[in-house]
């Protein structure tokens, strides 16, 4: 059958569906994965949710030593969404490998693909991180946040200058044994050079986009209602900006893209995937609704069906402009 | 832990903003131990977006009575004001219990319960838990018109002098604060353990009585709170050891464990365990 006015083909069957994609040499059961920083190591969405409906989970940030993050109030809601300052606590690199690991080997034996997110305040300790983290087989790729301050350079996010950026995924490349993704800051003036310096050092796939920069405040006292003032934006706000981004850097780089950034719905996440993403990650929502990732992948098996789509991979960058 | 829906069965307006939440759900019912709490979903669903208000919020579980379960609440923000507005029927999103309970009194121990405002629900879940055991209960509120967060008590008018009331303004039963109303009946004789739900500013008088006196105490803990379930990590308040403690105690702590996060680690604390600040900035 040919097919209608908006390119879709008749509809078919949803188990005729094909939900695989491909991220570089690490295939996918189905697009949906879990965001760094909304489903802690693993463990404590198991109890919510079916674990194995992922296609992946990509954990907290891990550094070489633990931090303790910021003092509270470290969330606060926003009109659809929800700016946070946790300060990237997190258990370090030893505790991970000894506490964190065993759990995503059982994820792992579930067909679900590990990311582990590498948090660093120089170049070496990303290095370390990614050095240290082969001592553990259960990981898949690493997913490098850049969107941390580079302590060296006065502070400045390693996100924000194409340089740094290059050189924080160059030795976290150099130090790992698996593919590394890298985490786009949105803070930017112009997200797709950053992506093209990764993809030159090495990323394997960049994730798009963290969150954006903002600022809330309690009116009566005048006061942030963040303990450290700023904090990062997410939510369904965000999603015509991280919609924005994914169509730039996946335009402008050859590397697979993953997207992210106030999905609620199987939808947005197909949204994501005409715009050029070709896995996308879910974070707020799982605050919300800890089985939104479960549904998510139900929605796009359903979603497809109806479009006659066969391969979900075939939707990947088919914005009509 | 249940993510589920509950029916709301009543809701019902008991002045100055305070509401008793009535909602149905047996999953919920059954893992309940008083201390617990669920997150609600507060806001109208939207299709394929979030709801508004957004999060859902943290409420402890008051009493169960067969598949009924109670939240006591004060209108002070967006969500709890949707949630005055929830008709009978209305299914609300659910999350929980969630987090951990008070533990049980030693032998030998008297239980005290002291609760402030929209903290007593905690007591009520711990004196029903506690039946015929040796327990007494303080309850405060600052006067008269906040009297409908004493509900939970009022419903067992046989507990009878087990149950003291206090206002700060003299309205209504003892002229004072819970801390004062315990001290003035308290039998030093008697071995006790303190277990406190209100504001920050009552269990910080609440833990420092209980360390003068050598009285254990538990208290439960309301801060900013995400998800419930120790994914956003947001809820945390400090860890006292790491607080007070020297450079020698901090270095051999792990700087993870400063923050503790009050949806898994608690809401219930050692007194002694955290510190009660939460900045003025919570209502």
């Amino acid at each position: 059958m040919s097919a209608n006015r908006n390119g879709w083909s008749a509809p078919i069957a949803p188990e005729d569906v094909d939900l695989s994609v491909q991220i570089g040499d690490l295939s996918m059961s189905n697009p949906v994965a879990l965001a760094s920083g909304t489903a802690g190591y693993g463990p404590e969405l198991s109890h919510a949710m079916d674990m194995s409906a992922l296609g992946g989970f990509v954990t907290k940030g891990i550094a070489v030593q633990p931090w303790e993050g910021n003092p509270p109030p470290r969330i606060a809601e926003t009109s659809s969404g929800m700016l946070n300052a946790i300060g990237l606590q997190n258990v370090g690199l030893d505790a991970f490998l000894e506490h964190k690991a065993p759990y995503l080997r059982e994820l792992r034996a579930m067909g679900v693909r590990v990311i582990v997110n590498v948090i660093g305040k120089t170049v070496d300790e990303y290095h370390a991180v990614a050095r240290g983290l082969r001592a553990c087989d259960a990981i898949d790729a690493l997913e490098l946040n850049i969107s941390c301050p580079n302590i060296k350079e006065g502070g400045i996010a390693f996100g924000t200058d194409c340089t740094a950026a290059g050189e924080a995924t160059a030795a976290t490349v150099d130090g790992a044994d698996v593919p590394v993704w890298v985490k786009l800051s949105p803070n930017v003036a112009d997200i797709a050079s950053m992506g093209v310096a990764c993809e030159r050092n090495g990323a394997a796939a960049l994730s798009v986009i963290n969150t954006l920069v903002g600022l809330s405040i309690d009116l009566e006292s005048r006061r942030p209602r963040l303990s450290i003032g700023k904090g990062g934006l997410s939510g369904p706000a965000i999603k015509p900006v991280a919609l924005r981004m994914v169509d730039e850097v996946s335009r402008a780089c050859a590397i697979p893209v993953v997207g992210m950034g106030g999905i609620w719905s199987a939808q947005d996440a197909v949204e994501f995937m005409v715009c050029g993403a070709s896995a996308i990650q879910i974070g707020t929502a799982n605050f919300v609704n800890p089985k939104t990732a479960e549904q998510v992948v139900a929605g796009m098996r359903t979603w497809c069906a109806e479009h006659g789509v066969a391969r979900i991979s075939d939707l990947v960058g088919t914005l009509r402009r | 832990m249940h993510e589920t829906v509950a029916t709301v069965v009543e809701n019902r307006d008991l002045g100055s903003g305070v509401h008793l939440l009535r909602l149905r759900n047996a999953d919920v019912c059954s893992e309940q131990r008083a201390g617990r709490f669920v997150m609600l979903g507060t806001g109208e669903d939207v299709a394929g977006g979030p709801p508004a208000p957004m999060l859902r919020r943290p409420f402890s579980i008051q009493r169960v009575e067969g598949d009924v379960f109670d939240v006591l609440y004060r209108k002070v923000g967006v969500g709890t004001a949707c949630m005055s507005t929830m008709k009978v029927g209305r299914a609300v999103e659910v999350l929980g219990p969630l987090g951990n309970a008070f533990t049980a009194p030693g032998p030998g121990e008297r239980a005290v319960l002291l609760g402030g405002g929209v903290g007593i629900p905690p007591m009520v879940a711990l004196a029903d838990q506690l039946g015929d055991a040796d327990w007494t209960a303080y309850l405060g509120v600052s006067g008269e018109a906040d009297a409908g967060c004493f509900v939970g008590f009022d419903e067992r008018p046989a507990w009878g002098d087990r149950v003291v009331r206090a206002t700060m303004d003299g309205s209504l039963g003892f002229h004072g604060n819970v801390v004062q109303a315990w001290l003035e009946r308290r039998d030093p004789s008697v071995q006790e353990r303190v277990y406190a739900c209100g504001p920050m500013v009552m269990l910080r008088a609440v833990a420092a009585k209980c360390t003068e006196l050598g009285v254990p105490a538990e208290v439960s803990v309301e801060t900013m709170m995400g998800c419930g379930i120790g994914i956003c990590m947001g809820c945390v308040i400090e860890n006292r050891s790491y607080a007070d403690g020297d450079a020698a105690a901090r270095a051999a702590m792990s700087p993870y464990d400063r923050w503790l996060m009050a949806c898994t680690k608690g809401p219930v604390f050692d007194a002694q365990g955290v510190v009660l600040d939460d900045g003025g900035l919570l209502h």
